[in-house]
């Protein structure tokens, strides 16, 4: 009982309509339909040529699409539960987008498992942790980007003291083949 | 410690790569913890050893 008032008083806010918007609403796939250069009747990513502040509002499920029922889903509101209706928060931003995107049996509630399921597919290492990276991955719908050098790259030009003291090494002129192994160790 | 390795190979918290002689990356695991695979760099490993033999 507790859980579902907390769920309430913290999604509501976020998932909260602006009738504004809603009156707007109808012509909403009008506006973005003719964007959809390739014709599969869907707007994509890459198709978008709208302010980049806008998509995550609008790919509502965030598969990197925009429907013509997404769309629909905006201007009336979406399903669900009392005070838990889909659009645009007018003071969190990407807020609506983000609670609709861990609503995943679109009831109109993100539940505990809903919430812990969004953090095990947003913490991509397995760490436990979501860092900056992975959260911005996981809320923007874009693919996580490794920074980490590709294979047949250049070694980074890096130098790191021996663990005597005397001299470093040079990470990137390895004398022979060599395993380079990074972590924490108790 | 300014940890600039880790940077450099964006490593943290656990990675493996495999160096070789001519400056070249020539193995690069996935991020860990879940992504720390020991069994896949030793294979990769041994087959680039294999290849330098023959």
């Amino acid at each position: 009982m507790k859980t579902a008032l907390f769920l309430l008083l913290f999604v509501a806010p976020l998932l909260a309509q602006d009738p504004q918007r809603g009156r707007r609403g109808g012509d909403l796939w009008e506006r973005i339909q003719g964007m959809d250069a390739d014709g599969d009747g869907k707007v994509s990513r890459d198709e978008f040529t709208g302010p980049e502040r806008f998509w995550d509002r609008l790919d509502q499920d965030g598969d990197g699409f925009v429907t013509e029922k997404e769309t629909k889903g905006m201007r009336r509101g979406g399903r669900g539960g009392q005070g838990c209706q889909g659009g645009r928060d007018r003071r969190g931003g990407g807020g609506a987008a983000l609670a609709q995107r861990m609503d995943t049996d679109k009831d109109g509630q993100v539940s505990k498992d809903e919430w812990e399921a969004f953090f095990e597919k947003a913490d991509v290492n397995g760490d436990g942790l979501v860092d900056r990276k992975e959260f911005e991955s996981a809320t923007s719908g874009r693919a996580y980007k490794d920074d980490a050098p590709a294979e047949g790259a250049a070694i980074p030009a890096v130098t790191v003291k021996r663990l005597s003291g005397r001299g470093s090494v040079d990470l990137s002129k390895p004398e022979r083949t060599t395993v380079l192994v990074f972590g924490s160790y108790t | 410690m300014k940890n600039s390795a880790a940077k450099a190979f964006a490593a943290h918290p656990d990675r493996l790569f495999i160096l070789t002689a001519d400056g070249k990356i020539a193995y690069r695991g996935a991020r860990g913890p879940r992504g720390f695979k020991v069994d896949e760099m030793a294979e990769r490993l041994e087959k680039l050893l294999d290849g330098k033999k023959s």
